[in-house]
């Protein structure tokens, strides 16, 4: 294995990792507003520090 | 946010549910200049037509976040007319939040809805009492105060 260094998740680790989810960000205002107007549902934009 | 507060599954579901999520850089043209964004995290609620109704600058943990989009949503509805709806947004705010820094705002819109959309000044009235003796610090309860005058 030389110096390859891994990690065994355990069953519980991997039953989370699989669980959880991750906010799905558009990153366009076009694509957002179209989304908007089809599934009926206001825009969160978030400004952040891109730095 | 991004470590703290995005992550959080109260969060992400509240937000997948509710909201469309939109993430650009504070250096991002024209956007940062047509929404004179000068900090971050600054934070827009938008119709579809991409009209602002709600802004909050600055950090929100998750408990926080989760009432002040809820104040954000009920003012998308009562802007837009739609007072049951926004009602449904800032009853569940309170009822769930009841401790949140969005609760007294929460209160005020709600006696401004109950107005706008039965004609009666009671509701006012009673937003002020709720206001006095649930938030008698928060700004929402001064600027509700005329309001003791009515009915």
């Amino acid at each position: 294995m030389g110096n390859v260094a891994y990690a065994v998740l355990s069953s519980d680790e991997q039953e989370v990792s699989i669980m959880e989810k991750k906010i799905q960000w558009e990153t366009e205002l076009v694509h957002a507003l179209q989304r908007s107007k089809v599934e009926k549902r206001p825009i969160l934009l978030d400004f952040h520090n891109p730095h | 946010m991004d470590t703290v507060t995005y992550p959080q599954q109260s969060v992400v579901t509240f937000i997948e549910h509710n909201l469309i999520p939109l993430r650009v850089g504070s250096d991002t043209q024209p956007l940062a200049s047509d929404f004179a964004v000068t900090w971050t995290p600054t934070l827009v609620l938008l119709d579809p037509q991409g009209k602002e109704h709600h802004r909050t600058v600055g950090f929100f943990d998750a408990e926080a976040l989760i009432p002040s989009l809820l104040l954000g949503l009920g003012k998308v509805e009562y802007d837009s007319n739609k007072f049951k709806e926004a009602l449904g947004y800032l009853e569940k705010l309170l009822a769930e939040y009841p401790e949140s820094d969005s609760a007294p705002e929460a209160i005020f819109l709600t006696g401004v809805n109950r107005y706008k959309s039965t004609g009666n000044p009671l509701p006012l009235k009673e937003a002020y009492e709720q206001l006095q003796r649930m938030y008698p610090a928060s700004t929402w309860t001064k600027r509700a105060y005329p309001y003791r005058l009515l009915g």
